[in-house]
């Protein structure tokens, strides 16, 4: 898929450029200041990293749900083959997911190519690269959002994030189940223990009102 | 079609801003980055919740008080990102007696959190406390986004506490945006009632929450060229300005600021509100009570912008048609979402246009 719509991209080795520029930055950066951890600097270079810095196929639903559902990486720390496999059968069903959805989402720029070529003809090289990338982005972004409102890729959104949930939560089962064997809290009894604090609070809220005579 | 080659001038120049803003990035520290800085003292605290008091900038001159608060997506920072585009700034400049209610950092520890928690606790704890700080028995809500939909059920709950109802970029009729005609407008609704409820309740039960970093992916979609193009173009366009690559680093800190939606209000949010559109129906409840829109009776103002992506004018503006007091008004400015209140343009009349309402009926 990825391979697809980069094809479709014509901005491709530009694109490769932008991501060694950012490599290079970093690099350069992180030589000059040892005060890089307290810079804003990391903080960009992660929210760059997180939006694919911004060369990706704008899939930042997919990207999401992926780094969500790969949260917790407790499932590395003992082999559990056994509970292993519910696991991994949700993380397949993730991937096929996931690539259901990527094939909806890289339409649109295959589409903007098409229109692009359209638009800008090759004499259109006299226009210089920004002039070239605003044409193509406008283009682009009209396509995405047009697709985004699509029954396809809302279908494709949803079985991605049903997916990513399942995945999430055979996860969680299997922390909670080393949890158990360690000896320690599952996600399952703070969630009861913070039920039932919430519960306890209103319960004594509700009181207090009604001993000072308020409307509650 | 054939791109100029990175080799290209223009290209290689941009490479070295590229570099530059590296380096800039490196110099400049966490701190330097200030949101939410307009002076305020700490007055109540209630679990994460915070009520604050704004220290005064003028001479006062709307005597009642005005309680503001942001929704649960994203934090009230974006009402006060910096000294020059700042709501809260140019409200107390006009002589308002502000004060914030601030939900926090909620996580999992909040996951059975309701909307009727907010309402019927927090901000009715919150208006106790100012009516006993302040002597008043009544005062004024400012309500934005989520924020605006909690004041709106509060001053329909508890009309003897409210004087004057100011609600921002509010969404009241869930489904209106099917009446926007801009395919650019109301994705956020659309993706919500494509959902199946029990997606919605496994999501929640799951995460503990609706986290975060995946609402932030969900706004990220409605723009979707100019979120892949933020950190490259956009980044090197203001980095030779820095009076603007400080804005776009603080319009960065407040993106990133997004905590985790309190689990069960965020199932309140999503399936009452967004795909049942209950409370323009009449039927939505909070703490056993039905929220009747007919009992606004307070003075309301509705503001919302037109290109808003987000919450499209539509749905704000459908609230109109239920409020049950005569004193009915409606700003509409030009802008979107955020730009409504961070724009230079738009600064003055939305601050102008909430502080003449209020004086004019305080």
């Amino acid at each position: 898929m990825a391979e697809d719509s980069s094809g479709a991209n014509p901005f491709g080795p530009l694109a490769a450029q932008w991501m060694d520029s950012w490599r290079a930055m970093a690099g350069a950066a992180a030589g000059v200041s040892e005060n890089w951890s307290s810079s804003m600097l990391p903080f960009i270079m992660k929210r760059a990293a997180e939006s694919g810095f911004g060369v990706g196929p704008g899939n930042d639903l997919a990207e999401a749900i992926e780094r969500m559902a790969k949260g917790p990486r407790l499932a590395d720390v003992l082999d559990f083959d056994r509970k292993l496999a519910n696991m991994t059968a949700a993380w397949g069903e993730l991937q096929s997911k996931l690539a259901a959805y990527q094939l909806v989402a890289s339409r649109p720029w295959m589409r903007t190519a098409q229109q692009y070529k359209m638009k800008v003809p090759p004499g259109g090289e006299s226009l210089n690269w920004r002039e070239q990338l605003g044409a193509w982005n406008e283009l682009a972004n009209e396509e995405l959002i047009a697709n985004q409102r699509s029954e396809e890729f809302l279908v494709a959104q949803k079985q991605l994030l049903q997916a990513a949930t399942e995945f999430r939560a055979r996860q969680s089962e299997i922390s909670d189940t080393i949890s158990t064997v360690l000896g320690v809290p599952t996600q399952r009894d703070f969630d009861d223990l913070t039920r039932q604090i919430t519960e306890l609070r209103r319960e004594v809220r509700a009181l207090e009102r009604r001993v000072a005579g308020g409307d509650a | 079609m054939s791109p100029q080659s990175p080799k290209d001038n223009g290209f290689v120049e941009m490479s070295d801003k590229l570099l530059k803003a590296g380096r800039l990035l490196s110099a400049i520290k966490d701190a330097d980055v200030d949101v939410g800085a307009t002076p305020k003292k700490l007055v109540m605290r209630r679990d994460k919740v915070e009520l604050f008091r704004y220290e005064a900038l003028t001479e006062q001159k709307v005597r009642t008080p005005v309680l503001l608060a942001y929704g649960l997506i994203g934090r009230y920072t974006m009402a006060d990102l910096q000294e020059d585009r700042s709501l809260v700034r140019s409200l107390l400049r006009q002589g308002l007696d502000l004060w914030l209610v601030d939900w926090g950092q909620p996580n999992r520890s909040e996951r059975w959190l309701t909307i009727d928690d907010y309402v019927d606790d927090y901000i009715h704890a919150a208006v106790e406390r100012i009516c006993r700080e302040t002597g008043h028995d009544k005062i004024s809500l400012l309500g934005i986004c989520e924020g605006g939909v909690f004041m709106t059920c509060y001053a329909a709950l508890h009309p003897d506490k409210v004087k004057g109802l100011v609600l921002t970029i509010t969404p009241i009729d869930f489904h209106a945006d099917r009446d926007d005609p801009d395919t650019h407008h109301g994705f956020l609704n659309v993706w919500t009632r494509s959902l199946d409820r029990a997606d919605i309740d496994r999501l929640v039960d799951v995460y503990g929450g609706l986290p975060g970093e995946f609402m932030s992916s969900v706004f990220s979609l409605m723009t979707p060229m100019r979120s892949l193009t933020k950190y490259n173009i956009d980044l090197i366009d203001v980095i030779d300005d820095e009076a603007k690559l400080m804005n776009f680093l603080r319009m960065e800190k407040w993106l990133a600021d997004r905590p985790a939606h309190p689990g069960e209000a965020a199932k309140q949010w999503l399936k009452d509100l967004y795909q049942d559109n209950k409370l323009v129906k009449g039927e939505f409840e909070l703490s056993g009570r039905r929220v009747d829109l007919s009992k606004l009776t307070a003075p309301v103002l509705n503001v919302f912008a037109l290109n808003d992506h987000i919450i499209p004018p539509t749905c704000s503006r459908a609230l109109g048609a239920h409020v049950g007091t005569k004193d009915y008004s409606e700003i509409e400015l030009p802008g979107g979402h955020v730009g409504l209140f961070v724009s230079s343009k738009s600064q003055g009349s939305l601050s102008r246009g909430i502080s003449e309402w209020l004086s004019a009926r305080d």
